[in-house]
């Protein structure tokens, strides 16, 4: 399962990042959240939703040196192991998506794992502007 | 405190000094935030009888107790001061994130004073506060402002509320632009502001409010709020998700009320041009837009080239402004419509008040009251969409028949004379909503006693109405059976719903909300947000309270009004709907004069104010913790003293 971003209609809600936050840590806090806003300039017209689409050549994988970034075979997908990461940064440099972020509070690799099954972001998302593919 | 940053920033433009003030827990908790707040504010600070334009008014900026919280609907603030336009209590709620950078910055509210020497903006940021000078962005559009400021202060994520050209040459509904067309649009906030030669408020904040149970906070608003079946109401996701608020034209059209030639009819012929649908199954639309949080996306982000270039970053239609400057000026060009609406965003000036304004000078026009020789040439002939195009630009710099127009539909109607005033759709100064009320009883009543003139947002009843209840608030079956809800209906029931109603909204613009989640539009149940107010804050707060915490800002208002000399007999609805619709479902029905009067009898015994003048009794101020108001009002001689008993 994976995550697919159709950008042109996002209206920088922000209910994405609002969702996400609240189940991980519980907390509204947009910096806290797998899944973030950006606007592209002009400032407000074209804005875009950045978040882990797990891809095939998940790069952040092999670039973790304590080798945090594990496979969950149940769902397919790849995510971080809270206990082993470090917050060294080096999977948020190499991701090319911009899909990773380091936690301000407890210093860690945020990484979607589409909430196990049921992606709240594309939940709440008005715009369908994240979707779920296989 | 709880759910409050708890302090108020001062500043004084004439002196350019800076002061922090607290914001104590028993005001916030008996006023609430927004308009409650700037209510209490204005008028322990001023005087009646100042100049709104003069150096004696203040601007109240204030955010709520839920500003910060996301949830949809919550993104509000509200900005406040004597009128320039009506000469009476004004405020307009705007959204975006300015509200919330503003509590993070540190600050419930901002109160500006006074008057600066030469062009500045503010900026506050994270406890911080400094006057700036912009000199060089007086004269610029509002977009181009908030870049500029945010260029030179190295920041993108800066919030900037601003004026445009309107503002600083005091149009009297020249009003603020916070963030992305998210506007303070209605009764001249923002020329307040050009009179203190203010062009700006920049904010951006780290600092976090503190909630008194925030996990609890965030589990409720997951569970209850935040969800698309929460909002889910009758507006939304049909209509207003789907086609934008403009979806109400449609409406208004199919139920033979769409507000059009200045009222003077009310189908529209050329509506099939102009209609939310129309425009959604055009090229026009670039996506929808939304305020922080809101799953409602009212908005559209619009562009064009024919027969007009939109810049997609003003051209934003919603229902008000498109009828005003279609329908109501018989305009059945949808392009120009949304010219004129970029306009009026690049230019800061309400589209409302300028469209209902247009429509008066096309009627004066019409009648000879104004000629070719006063418009400058302009031909303003119904529907001609060039020249109201034209006028716009003249009116936002008040050049030629522009400088008349500028003082508002009243005072320009005062002005021409040799009855022009029957051609003015205000009340208390303040142009017409885009609402036929003659197909609209409740409403129509709400609209004559909002506490701000013409508004359509302060007391909302029929329509909506029918279909809902809200047994939290007292609206259920048996107390309003479906007869007393219909939109026709002008008994004592129909006034009960306009008084409750207007309790219920005062709390919504002080905390502050957007109508469309909450009831009757929404799908948010008011018992919701008094679950929020409680988690929030940790008070032991109730529906009760909340209801009573509303009428108390209402009355506060109207004391704030009837010092300044509101009475009775501005409580009216102009005399054109006095004549019955003329076509349409509802041909043949009028608001008379004493229908109306028998309802304002009957909404003065409810509200316990003074029959005769319609000024709240000491009893019910009393009753409301508001003594010392009815203290001041008896020194200013508006309500007589306690007689003296006889020993």
């Amino acid at each position: 399962m994976r995550l697919k971003i159709f950008p042109e209609k996002c209206t920088e809600c922000w209910l994405c990042a609002a969702v996400c936050s609240a189940r991980l840590v519980r907390e509204f806090n947009p910096s806290r959240s797998a899944v973030y806003a950006e606007s592209l300039l002009p400032e407000k017209l074209v804005m875009r939703p950045y978040v882990c689409i797990q891809c095939d050549e998940h790069p952040c994988v092999e670039s973790c040196p304590v080798e945090a970034i594990v496979e969950d075979k149940e769902l397919g997908i790849y995510v971080v192991d809270k206990e082993l990461c470090t917050g060294c940064g080096a999977c948020i440099e190499v991701c090319p998506y911009k899909g990773l972020r380091l936690d301000p509070v407890e210093n860690y690799a945020i990484k979607c794992d589409v909430c196990r099954g049921k992606p709240r972001c594309v939940e709440i998302c008005p715009e369908e502007v994240l979707k779920i593919v296989e | 405190m709880f759910g409050y940053m708890g302090k108020i920033l001062r500043i004084n433009l004439t002196k350019g000094k800076i002061t922090e003030e607290p914001l104590e827990e028993n005001i916030a908790r008996k006023f609430i935030g927004g308009r409650g707040l700037g209510a209490y504010i204005l008028f322990n600070e001023l005087k009646p009888g100042i100049d709104p334009l003069g150096t004696k008014n203040k601007l109240v900026v204030a955010t709520g107790v839920v500003t910060g919280i996301p949830f949809p609907g919550n993104s509000g603030l509200n900005v406040m001061a004597k009128s320039p336009l009506t000469g009476i209590w004004g405020e307009s709620t705007a959204k975006g994130f300015f509200g919330p950078e503003l509590k993070s910055s540190g600050y419930d509210a901002i109160i500006v004073e006074g008057r600066a020497g030469t062009p500045v903006y503010l900026w506050v940021h994270d406890g911080e506060a400094e006057i700036r000078d912009a000199s060089r962005l007086w004269g610029r559009p509002t977009r181009e402002v908030q870049r500029i400021i945010k260029a030179e202060l190295k920041d993108d994520r800066v919030q900037v509320g601003c004026i445009g050209i309107a503002g600083e040459n005091l149009v009297r509904f020249g009003n603020i632009m916070f963030g992305f067309n998210h506007f303070a649009g209605r009764t001249g906030m923002g020329a307040v502001m050009g009179s203190k030669k203010l062009k700006a408020i920049a904010a951006r904040g780290t600092g976090r409010v503190r909630y008194a149970r925030e996990e609890k906070l965030v589990d409720l608003l997951v569970e209850k709020l935040i969800s698309k079946e929460a909002l889910s109401g009758p507006y939304f996701p049909d209509g207003l998700f789907k086609y934008g608020s403009l979806a109400d034209l449609g409406y208004w059209q199919e139920t033979g009320r769409l507000p059009t030639m200045n009222f003077r009819k009310c189908l529209f012929p050329g509506y099939e041009n102009v209609t939310a649908e129309t425009l959604a199954s055009s090229p026009y639309v670039i996506r929808n837009n939304t305020c922080p949080h809101c799953t409602v996306g009212c908005n559209r982000i619009t562009k064009a080239n024919d027969p007009y270039a939109l810049d997609p970053e003003y051209a934003t239609p919603e229902y008000e402004s498109t009828a005003a400057l279609t329908s109501f000026c018989m305009n059945d060009n949808l392009v120009a419509a949304l010219k004129a609406i970029e306009l009026c965003n690049k230019y800061g000036m309400d589209t409302m008040s300028t469209g209902v304004i247009i429509a008066f000078a096309m009627e004066c026009y019409e009648k000879g009251k104004i000629t070719k020789k006063d418009t400058d040439g302009l031909n303003l002939t119904w529907g001609n969409h060039e020249a109201m195009i034209q006028l716009i630009e003249k009116m936002a710099r008040r050049q030629g028949i522009g400088n008349l127009l500028a003082e508002g539909s009243r005072r320009a109607a005062e002005k021409l004379g040799g009855g022009a005033e029957e051609f003015a759709m205000h009340v208390k100064g303040m142009e017409f909503p885009l609402h036929d009320v003659r197909g609209m009883k409740g409403h129509g009543l709400g609209i004559a006693t909002s506490n701000r003139g013409a508004c359509h947002l302060q007391v909302e009843t029929d329509d909506m109405f029918e279909g809902q209840l809200d047994p939290d608030i007292g609206i259920d079956e048996t107390t309003f059976p479906k007869e007393h809800r219909d939109r026709l209906y002008a008994g004592p029931e129909k006034v009960k719903i306009a008084k409750i109603i207007g309790d219920l909204f005062a709390v919504f613009d002080s905390l502050v909300i957007c109508k469309w989640t909450v009831y009757p539009c929404g799908g948010y149940k008011t018992g919701t947000i008094v679950d929020v107010v409680a988690t929030a804050t940790g008070w032991d707060f109730t529906m009760d309270e909340l209801m009573k915490t509303g009428e108390r800002i209402f009355n506060l208002c109207r004391a704030f009004n009837v010092r300044e000399g509101i009475t009775r007999k501005d409580d009216k609805l102009p005399k054109r709907f006095t004549e019955p619709l003329p076509e349409g479902p509802y041909k043949g029905e009028a608001f008379p004069e004493d229908v109306f009067e028998k309802m304002l009898d009957h909404f003065y015994r409810l509200r316990g104010w003074d029959k005769k003048t319609g000024i709240p009794t000491r009893k019910k101020l009393e009753e409301l913790g508001l003594g010392y108001v009815a203290d001041n009002l008896e020194t200013h001689g508006t309500i007589p003293p306690i007689p003296k008993r006889k020993k």
